[in-house]
């Protein structure tokens, strides 16, 4: 676990680098450029194609098709990909929901809304830690502030009368 | 050659398969469509060769062109956002794209390549679609995609995107 030292210098880095996506985009490129040469060999060996064996500019444009939280995911399943993401939407909260997230509660109030929920889509991404957040019971939406904690810290919260709890969608 | 058949052009793919299709079909391509006003009438003797498309794809997408040749053209060279923002895919298209992750990643570099803006489109939102609602690692399955972030790479972007509680 990091200390909030480290967090902090962490953030104030990232907001003294204005151009920080801008050469993360070009070492994007690169290594794109990279992976297609060498991929070319075992492409014969894998049956199926990879997303990224397509040129740079269409995977953008895919991006481009995604709600913020399905780009988030995309983003997450590997380094080259991550950049795009976050050139897009950077720093996306946890409680992000698509509107089916809200609609899901009128018209199938049992449903399982956790694939309209970043932190939902992110639960086993982020595991062994869990995602603690409330949800406001009137309006269906959750709240903000939410994220992920080690178990030990939960249970902490919950024994000092915090209002956090573990939350399944 | 008889006279009519002067609207039908000839398409050869990579793998040496004539493809014959109508003139105004093979338009759809704005590649072919410059190649043409670039050719004059040689293009029409002469077989047009599409290298980098192999003849089920070539042939998967002039199948396209057919049942679209009558789209306003309008819709075409539409950069706006409006194009953008929704995914939604009209039935026929849906049913066309219904082809194994190969076959439509093919047709994507195809329409990419031959320059058929509204295909392309039609395959970046199947894509789109096919991503929705996918954790991390079931899109790495979907697409065949290998994690290379360490867990503590995956540690300082939950720090970044303040994901991980900040104490």
């Amino acid at each position: 676990m990091a200390s909030s030292r480290e967090i902090a210098v962490a953030k104030s880095t990232r907001r003294s680098e204005p151009g920080g996506v801008r050469r993360q985009l070009l070492q994007l490129v690169n290594k794109l450029n990279r992976k297609k040469g060498s991929t070319k060999e075992s492409k014969n060996q894998t049956k199926g194609k990879s997303l990224l064996d397509l040129p740079f500019d269409i995977i953008f444009e895919i991006f481009d098709y995604l709600h913020p939280i399905h780009s988030a995911c995309l983003g997450l399943t590997c380094k080259a990909l991550y950049p795009i993401h976050w050139s897009l939407h950077p720093k996306i909260p946890l409680h992000t929901a698509t509107l089916d997230y809200v609609w899901a509660r009128y018209l199938a109030p049992f449903s399982n809304r956790r694939k309209h929920i970043l932190a939902g889509l992110l639960i086993d991404w982020a595991s062994p830690l869990i995602w603690s957040i409330e949800e406001d019971r009137e309006k269906g939406k959750p709240h903000r502030g939410s994220c992920f904690m080690t178990k030990e810290r939960h249970r902490e919260l919950q024994a000092q009368g915090k209002k956090r709890f573990r939350f399944y969608v | 050659m008889a006279a009519s058949e002067s609207t039908r052009i000839t398409l050869v793919s990579n793998d040496g398969a004539e493809v014959h299709v109508e003139r105004n079909v093979a338009e759809r391509s704005m590649l072919i469509k410059n190649m043409m006003e670039d050719l004059g009438e040689a293009a029409m003797t002469q077989s047009v060769p599409i290298p980098n498309v192999n003849e089920s794809v070539l042939k998967k997408v002039i199948e396209w062109c057919e049942h679209h040749k009558n789209d306003p053209p309008a819709a075409a060279d539409d950069d706006s956002d409006s194009r953008k923002k929704t995914t939604d895919i009209e039935e026929w298209d849906q049913k066309f794209m219904q082809v194994d992750q190969e076959m439509l990643f093919e047709i994507i570099l195809a329409s990419n390549y031959l320059d058929i803006k509204p295909l392309l489109d039609v395959g970046c939102k199947t894509v789109a679609n096919m991503i929705k609602g996918k954790s991390p690692e079931e899109i790495r399955k979907t697409f065949n995609i290998t994690n290379d972030f360490t867990p503590e790479e995956e540690e300082q972007i939950r720090r970044e995107n303040e994901w991980a509680e900040d104490r």
